[in-house]
């Protein structure tokens, strides 16, 4: 498979799915809000870009000023088909999670959780399930020696797998597995596809890092061009293979491989169905679009006037065709990649999915 | 056009465009499968309800064949018993749902000789769900698909 063929079946299926995003900016119906509940993390992970320290200096968001925003923007919602996802930092050391997601659940909103395992119990489970729990996200990096490596913690690793064993054997929860693959855990994948398929773990998805901020300083962080390229073809091939349901994240238009390494096909729904509430009470799109891409604040604003009256730079990408997305072809499918990659001060594109696989496949076909 | 039929037509429109990708055998293309870090599948967290399916598959002749592997779309992979049986689950929105089914036969000579892969789809419409909990949790539907197998020449 190679990413610049596009076979007709599926630019006609692109060009259908231009329109579908266009409609959709214009319904800009809010189903998926993100809580950035704490910064404080309980690990000093390598390839992370935030500012969570063991004790931030940022104290934890008040659960009532977090609820006040859920209500505010209630009356333009559907609360059972809105979803929240509390992140961090490292959620789970917050003691109160299950009040805020009771009073959810109460609300008729389904919650979940991202984590890195290492705070997972079993009655913990038992305790997030009674308040209402509906998804759980896990983060497993690696095997054992490659993932302490990149979570900077000997036990991570076995507190991870631990909680994926916990959440794999519990009925009614959608639950998966992100990877964030880097030079050492790509040479493991199909090891740690049987682990997690041995863990009953039904669902995976994985993720590249990409060269920016300690990932740009670490050249172990990054994948060379011919491993990223072989990503998308271990996942092509797993898929068809359908041992266990696998997904490349949902960032980066790649062009042939539309279709072939994920359900859906690229869409960056940041402001168009996506917003965050960040710990200052920032009102952005995704979480870790900050600075610039924020629309207004919690404490000083209406949530449902800010998501029915912003986010027009998210709604029209137009902007985003600048440097080298100027004369790209694709523009028209990917609109500048997921507003993540883009300078959060002057827009610029960090990182292009394409033209990386592009590159790998020029390597692979010369060597 | 007010800006609320502008918004349902649109919804119209976008409900058709995912029957025509869909036709184009893009599968699920629309589907939100959530955001980087985030949790999967907005759509599956709640409502959600399990489809089962099951089965029997047999010869062209009518024998039962055992170690037959069904790979189920999203409801990962089993295998049929010494009767032929097979069964799966699948978590999804409680709505109308089409999953891809491979029926595939890889151990070779043994189990009745070899058997020709077959492809197929169960469709599960208007379905009817029960022992729901009255709130979230929609309930169970089943589907019976028994294919035949032929064997290779």
């Amino acid at each position: 498979m190679t990413s610049s063929k596009i076979p007709l079946r599926k630019k006609i299926a692109l060009e259908l799915f231009r329109k579908f995003k266009k409609n959709t900016a214009v319904i800009h119906q809010l189903n998926y809000i993100f809580w950035e509940c704490t910064l404080r993390c309980n690990l000093n992970c390598l390839h992370c870009g935030s500012d969570c320290k063991k004790e931030a200096s940022t104290t934890d968001m008040p659960i009532n000023d977090f609820i006040g925003a859920v209500d505010d923007v209630t009356a333009i919602v559907e609360p059972n088909k809105t979803m929240i996802v509390f992140t961090g930092g490292e959620p789970l050391l917050r003691k109160d999670l299950e009040n805020c997601g009771k009073m959810l659940y109460d609300r008729g909103f389904p919650w979940g959780i991202v984590s890195n395992g290492l705070q997972f119990t079993e009655q913990r489970l038992v305790s997030l399930l009674n308040a209402g729990l509906r998804a759980v996200t896990i983060s497993l990096d690696g095997l054992e020696k490659s993932h302490n490596w990149l979570r900077n913690n000997p036990r991570s690793f076995e507190k991870a797998v631990q909680a994926i064993g916990y959440l794999a054997k519990t009925d009614d929860l959608k639950f998966d597995v992100v990877t964030c693959v880097n030079e050492r855990s790509f040479a493991e994948l199909d090891q740690i596809k049987q682990l997690l398929i041995s863990l009953g773990v039904k669902e995976w998805r994985l993720f590249t890092i990409f060269p920016v901020g300690r990932a740009k300083q670490n050249p172990d962080l990054q994948l060379s061009p011919e491993s990223f390229k072989k990503v998308f073809d271990f996942i092509a091939a797993e898929r068809k293979k359908g041992e266990i349901k696998i997904n490349y994240g949902c960032e980066g238009f790649l062009g042939g491989y539309e279709g072939e390494v994920r359900d859906n096909l690229f869409f960056c729904r940041a402001g168009i169905n996506v917003a965050s509430v960040l710990i200052d009470g920032s009102i952005s799109a995704c979480p870790n679009l900050r600075d610039n891409f924020g629309q207004g604040n919690i404490y000083k604003d209406s949530f449902k006037d800010v998501w029915e009256n912003k986010y027009s730079k998210f709604r029209n990408r137009d902007w985003l065709k600048t440097g080298e997305c100027t004369d790209c072809e694709f523009f028209r499918y990917c609109e500048g990649n997921g507003l993540h990659l883009r300078d959060e001060k002057n827009g610029e594109l960090l990182f292009c999915h394409l033209n990386r696989i592009k590159e790998g496949e020029k390597m692979i076909s010369e060597s | 056009m007010t800006p609320k039929i502008k918004k349902q037509w649109f919804a119209f429109q976008n409900k058709s465009i995912r029957y025509l990708i869909s036709f184009l055998g893009i599968g699920s293309a629309v589907i939100f499968n959530g955001c980087m870090y985030g949790s999967p599948v907005v759509e599956y967290g709640t409502p959600s309800a399990v489809f089962k399916v099951t089965g029997k598959v047999t010869s062209k002749a009518g024998e039962d064949i055992q170690g037959i592997k069904v790979v189920v779309e999203r409801g990962g992979v089993t295998r049929t018993d010494g009767f032929g049986i097979y069964k799966t689950d699948i978590s999804d929105f409680p709505e109308d749902q089409e999953y891809k089914v491979q029926f595939m036969d890889d151990d070779g000579a043994q189990n009745g000789g070899e058997f020709v892969t077959l492809d197929t789809v169960v469709k599960f419409t208007d379905p009817k769900f029960e022992d729901g909990d009255g709130e979230w949790f929609s309930g169970f539907t089943s589907k019976e698909l028994n294919v035949k197998l032929e064997k290779k020449k």
